[in-house]
């Protein structure tokens, strides 16, 4: 698989958040603040970088049988290890995060890819499966919590942009019609995007039957 | 023969990968090791709700295989005694060794009148009650006496800081193992009790403020 379809497939095509709707807890849990987003996507986007590299590499060494617990392991050591991070360099990040950081463990992302990619793909390819499903779930974490933020607090990434604001979006209920917004709005971008794409063979079909009709 | 072969290779490789993470994240543990605040002390015991801790420098505070005085702190409080907070992390001798535990000391009584569990490292232990274990049977008479004989021993820090009062200790866990003294070793004298690394933090709490608090007059 190319680059460019990783990519693409990370951060749009097959978007955990928005398309494969894997990583719902911290996603409707943490998206009260932009800032939150960035830090659960970077913290996901590492775990899933290194457990995808490690997976890889190990592979053909992992029998199949004991592939799972495998997995958790080397993903629980890498999560660990973020929290460590987190805990002495960002403390205020961390707690922020909350219980939500540790339970990245049981993030379906990150066992998904691991099983899905990472076991059945090269170093290279799984590293950057890796990179870009952290940063296709960074960015819509962060797109859904300036949203709700800008209108439950009337403040975008901490700075007052606006004098009122609507309670609704900062409450769990908010947090769900905020979701089914943006999966609403990344179907109908999704659908015109392939559509768009489609139109081209439409239009090259006449110049065929064209063709077929000047062959008969 | 095969299915064997396959069962031990799965135990092996799973082995193998748990040994590289634990010696990865006790490598990384040590690195990234972030020392408590004072907030740890509050809230603990509510007998000093209210109370405004300070920071002070833990002076040797590091006791060898016992474990170390992570934190010290004054609490004060308009109207109230002022008080001794500690945390103290057990090294990684005994049971419930890499625990941390808060304990105060009253400064005006030479008490150290509570002290309270707040971190499970190793596990192996039961909850205990100091106050409960009076007179009951089982383990909590065993850790009851075992307190008494390293308070009446000549050789541990908690008979030498001359503590007058122990309290309730409650939430701290204890189990059957061996007596641990501060440095985390047995001790010569008292040491016919089963106790665990929960008895080397009573004794490092003790030790540190007998040497800076009795023997060395003011403390800080």
């Amino acid at each position: 698989m190319k680059a460019k379809d990783i990519a693409l497939n990370g951060l749009f095509r097959q978007n955990p958040t928005l398309k494969l709707v894997l990583g719902t807890c911290p996603t409707l849990a943490l998206t009260t603040l932009a800032m939150n987003g960035i830090g659960m996507g970077l913290a996901v986007t590492f775990v899933l970088t290194c457990s995808n590299i490690i997976i890889s590499l190990l592979r053909n060494v992992i029998p199949s049988k004991v592939r799972i617990p495998a997995y958790i392991l080397i993903i629980a050591t890498f999560v660990t290890v973020i929290r460590m991070v987190l805990n002495k360099f960002l403390p205020d990040i961390a707690a922020s995060l909350g219980t939500y950081l540790p339970l990245i463990v049981v993030n379906c992302i990150i066992l998904g890819r691991a099983e899905a990619f990472a076991s059945k793909n090269p170093v290279l390819a799984s590293c950057l499966d890796g990179i870009f499903m952290g940063l296709g779930f960074m960015a819509a974490l962060t797109l859904m919590g300036a949203f709700r933020e800008f209108f439950g607090s009337g403040t975008l990434f901490g700075l007052k942009v606006m004098d009122f604001s609507i309670g609704f979006f900062v409450q769990p209920a908010g947090a769900l019609f905020t979701y089914a917004v943006f999966i609403a709005l990344y179907s109908l971008i999704f659908m015109a995007v392939t559509n768009r794409k489609k139109a081209p063979k439409t239009q090259t079909a006449p110049t065929t039957e064209k063709e077929v009709n000047g062959n008969a | 023969m095969a299915k064997k072969e396959s069962t031990l290779r799965c135990v092996a490789t799973l082995t193998i990968i748990a040994v590289v993470c634990a010696f990865l994240l006790s490598t990384l543990n040590f690195l990234l090791y972030v020392a408590p605040t004072v907030d740890a002390l509050d809230g603990v015991y509510p007998a000093l709700e209210g109370y405004n801790w300070e920071k002070t420098d833990t002076v040797d505070g590091n006791y060898g295989n016992g474990g170390k005085v992570t934190l010290a702190a004054v609490g004060k409080k308009d109207g109230g005694a002022d008080y001794l907070g500690l945390i103290v992390t057990t090294d990684k001798s005994g049971k419930l060794n890499q625990s941390e535990y808060a304990m105060y000391f009253n400064l005006s009584t030479d008490t150290l009148e509570y002290a309270a569990f707040i971190t499970e490292g190793a596990t192996g232990g039961f909850n205990w009650e100091y106050a409960e274990a009076h007179g009951t049977g089982g383990g909590a008479t065993t850790g009851a006496t075992a307190l008494t004989g390293l308070l009446s021993g000549n050789d541990n820090a908690a008979a030498e800081a001359e503590l007058k009062v122990w309290n309730s200790f409650l939430n701290v866990k204890i189990t059957s193992e061996n007596v641990l003294d501060f440095t985390g070793s047995i001790p010569k004298t008292g040491a016919t009790f089963t106790v665990t690394a929960t008895y080397s933090a009573f004794n490092i709490a003790a030790r540190y403020y007998y040497e800076n608090y009795v023997k060395g007059g003011d403390g800080q």
